[in-house]
């Protein structure tokens, strides 16, 4: 990385670096969106008070985000940290408005907001990082290397979701690109035991484990089976590293309940919703499988080159059906790479992702202002409530806190269509091995017929 | 076969995966004695002393009329007989809030407030617990009904006896006395939750308070959360010659905490269906071993960093809470018994 700095590190990536932290800064300290941000808290309290990540409620997470808590709780100990928040009776009311996006009469302090703001900052500056250093690697252009890094850290999303989210999807981002990175570098080990943190920490980048086999069978067909054993011993290494503590207490079942309770609003695992949001995985793993195959069978002139878009590819297919916005953060570098190095036409679909859906965070803009509402003299109440009343007020029977929030989920579906769409017809169409392999064994209409 | 080498990603991995066990380390070495606190008389004032890892809140609260911190605590979870409460929606990706996962997290959010003496009893057990514990224990009930071991709808229930003996009984979830738990179902039982509060005076209607209860203070002190209202007590409602608190917010006719006393004993009622912010409220109301008697004598808010100490106005009780709204730490010290 030393070696490497220099050329990440110009004064124009500084500049770019620099706004994109001074932006950041800004907006984590006047808007914060305080349902995620309270349980960040409240997890840093439960642990602190020997609790433990899930002996009582508040974390509903797999463990790595909890981990990098505690280290993140040595930093405000350092600073003098005393209150992460409070809850205030002014703001009661707020929370019998049952809006898509929760909210909370429960405030973070601006001192916490800002320290979590900064550790997210951090891994976006990371993730800016690799992302440089993969098109470097692959695609060999310093110029598209320092593009490609400077839209990630002047992105929207990226910035509306870490900044004023308080949601670490960034770091599934990092830690996938990373795993990526250790691959072309031929560090199996250290990739499976950064893959398995990656899945820990949100479980989205485990769908893509065939690509990432299919990669080390690609790269290394003489030798791959020892260098896969390698990857599976780091991952498995690493799974227990992680997990060996909720063993140990007997709570690993809570561990992965972002796994199975997330479509239920009571927890439950066995909801119709439930069962559809499994049997959707079930769609994505086979088509996670058939792409591997895909790469693995088709000859390629540049195999990481032709990787980038397996992972573009495989991971649109991941949030085929509608998720959170933030989410989108895992394959926003893949996006970016694609649109920059391989085909801009990609740009459509990454704009639309990108910029427009960030406007989801508008959907919860006056809770976001509560922070600064309540512990400074900045923003009177008074100034304040008619904001709130103009989200909360109804225009065809929805406020316009859903109003927003569904609009943006609508585009974003849209925009991962279009990207799938796209690539789909670059594929079959315009001359690719992948579309000859594929049209060579798609059953042929008899002549005539 | 490559070897480890120095470039970028390796590094980097090396940070993550370093990073990564150092917070499991924290995570999990983190423990309720990192925090300890003390009284001492001094004069007419009671000193204090906390003592905690990294920086928090405290609230140093000097109570008169309190009780002695309780020498047993049970929990009341009987899965084969009949529960009745509410189910309740939670944040995405959590576990459901049922009355086992409920019951489950009593003991850990007790502890921190350092009542480690928790039982979880099924009916039968209550009924030992109850024989062989009188005055200073204390029985959670979260089920929505009391088993038929010890309630029967009748002023003579084993339960009704024990709490007029000094018991403190601490319910939650539906509107107490109106129904028997037994392994066939629930039996309603008409003017039950007289038995316990003197009257029918609960209000099993859905409503949120938006205010705290007015007064002396100790809510704010004690950072209570919970302001959902359903079967909460009307207290104007309540017999005159029946002691009672009010704590927690309020809508001016029901409180989230109404604490009622029955004959040497008390009933607390924490309004509402489950939630987590009911849990701690719970937990708090039992570790803090405020009564219907209890008055705030002094209160003290501050920032403990290592050590910190400070003097109270002398009541009979003394209740430490570090962490604010985020609590980590719990404990009450007797005055006398220290």
């Amino acid at each position: 990385m030393i070696s490497y700095g220099p050329r990440f590190l110009t004064k124009w990536m500084l500049l770019i670096i620099l706004i994109g932290v001074v932006i950041r800064l800004v907006l984590g300290f006047l808007l914060t969106y305080n349902y995620d941000v309270y349980h960040w808290a409240l997890t840093i309290s439960n642990f602190e008070a020997g609790n433990g990540l899930y002996d009582t409620a508040g974390y509903y997470y797999t463990p790595v985000w909890g981990y990098f808590l505690g280290v993140f709780t040595q930093f405000t100990e350092l600073f003098g940290l005393d209150s992460l928040g409070d809850r205030f009776a002014e703001l009661l009311f707020t929370e019998d408005d049952v809006c898509i996006t929760p909210h909370t009469a429960f405030v973070t302090s601006l001192g916490f907001n800002i320290g979590i703001t900064v550790l997210i900052t951090i891994f976006d500056i990371l993730t800016a990082f690799m992302v440089h250093w993969i098109v470097r690697e692959v695609f060999k252009d310093d110029r598209k290397a320092m593009i490609c890094a400077a839209i990630w850290m002047l992105c929207p999303l990226v910035i509306v979701v870490g900044a004023i989210g308080g949601m670490f999807d960034v770091m599934s981002a990092f830690l996938l690109l990373l795993c990526v990175a250790l691959l072309m570098k031929e560090q199996e080990l250290l990739a499976g035991m950064i893959l398995s943190t990656a899945v820990m920490l949100k479980f989205f980048p485990g769908f893509l484990v065939f690509l990432l086999i299919a990669y080390i069978i690609v790269k290394h067909r003489d030798d791959w089976k020892p260098r896969m054993a390698k990857a599976v011993l780091g991952a498995g290494v690493m799974l227990a590293i992680i997990m060996v503590p909720q063993v140990m207490d007997g709570t690993i079942m809570d561990s992965l309940s972002f796994m199975t309770a997330r479509a239920s609003s009571e927890g439950e695992g066995i909801s119709l919703d439930s069962i559809m949001m499994m049997l959707s995985y079930v769609a994505i793993l086979v088509g996670e499988v058939i792409l591997a195959l895909l790469y693995v069978k088709v000859k390629h002139d540049d195999d990481d080159r032709a990787f980038i878009g397996y992972l573009l590819f495989g991971s649109l297919i991941i949030f085929i059906f509608p998720s959170a916005p933030q989410y989108l953060l895992m394959l926003a570098p893949f996006l970016v790479i694609h649109a920059c190095c391989s085909d801009r036409r990609i740009w459509v679909p990454l704009i639309l992702l990108m910029v427009f859906t960030s406007l989801f965070d508008l959907s919860s803009l006056p809770m976001e202002m509560t922070s600064v509402l309540m512990y400074t003299d900045w923003l009177p109440m008074d100034a304040w409530m008619p904001i709130y009343d103009a989200f909360a007020s109804k225009m065809f029977g929805i406020t316009t806190f859903d109003a927003i929030d569904e609009l943006c989920f609508i585009m974003q579906s849209v925009a991962v269509i279009i990207a799938i769409a796209m690539i789909a017809y670059r594929v079959l169409l315009e001359g690719t091995e992948e579309g000859r392999f594929i049209r060579e064994r798609l059953p042929r209409s008899p002549k005539g017929a | 076969m490559n070897a480890l080498r120095l470039t970028a990603p390796t590094l980097l991995a090396i940070c993550i995966i370093v990073v990564v066990i150092a917070g499991e380390a924290i995570v999990f070495t983190s423990s309720h004695n990192d925090y300890s606190s003390d009284i001492a008389a001094e004069g007419g004032s009671i000193g204090y002393v906390i003592n905690g890892k990294g920086t928090h809140e405290y609230d140093a609260i000097s109570l008169s009329g309190g009780l002695d911190r309780p020498k047993a605590v049970a929990v009341y979870y009987d899965p084969a007989y009949a529960s009745d409460y509410e189910k309740v929606s939670v944040a995405v990706g959590g576990r459901a809030l049922d009355q086992q996962y409920y019951v489950q997290q009593m003991g850990p959010t007790l502890q921190l407030r350092d009542i480690g003496n928790v039982v979880v009893c099924d009916a039968a057990g209550l009924k030992d617990f109850i024989s062989a514990n009188g005055k200073d224990s204390a029985v959670i009930c979260l089920s929505g009904a009391l088993p038929d071991t010890v309630y029967d709808g009748t002023s003579g229930s084993p339960i009704i006896e024990w709490v007029s003996a000094g018991g403190r009984l601490y319910w939650a979830g539906n509107v107490i006395g109106a129904e028997i738990s037994t392994k066939g179902g629930l039996v309603p039982v008409k003017d039950g939750t007289s038995l316990f509060l003197g009257t029918e005076c609960v209000d099993a209607s859905d409503a949120k308070a938006y205010g705290s209860v007015k007064g002396d203070g100790l809510s704010d002190a004690l950072s209570l959360l919970n302001n959902d209202l359903r079967y909460g007590v009307v207290t104007g409602s309540l017999p005159s010659d029946r002691q009672h608190l009010e704590l927690g917010y309020t809508d001016g006719e029901r409180s989230s905490i109404s604490i009622v006393g029955l004959g040497d004993g008390m009933v607390c009622i924490v309004a509402g269906d489950y939630s987590n912010f009911q849990r701690i409220d719970l937990a708090q109301i039992v570790a803090s071993g405020i009564s219907p008697s209890t008055e705030l004598v002094d209160a003290e808010h501050g920032k403990v960093s290592g050590t910190v100490r400070g003097s109270l106005e002398a009541g009979d009780h003394v209740y430490i809470c570090i962490g604010g709204d985020f609590a980590v730490f719990g404990k009450l010290h007797g005055v006398g018994s220290e």
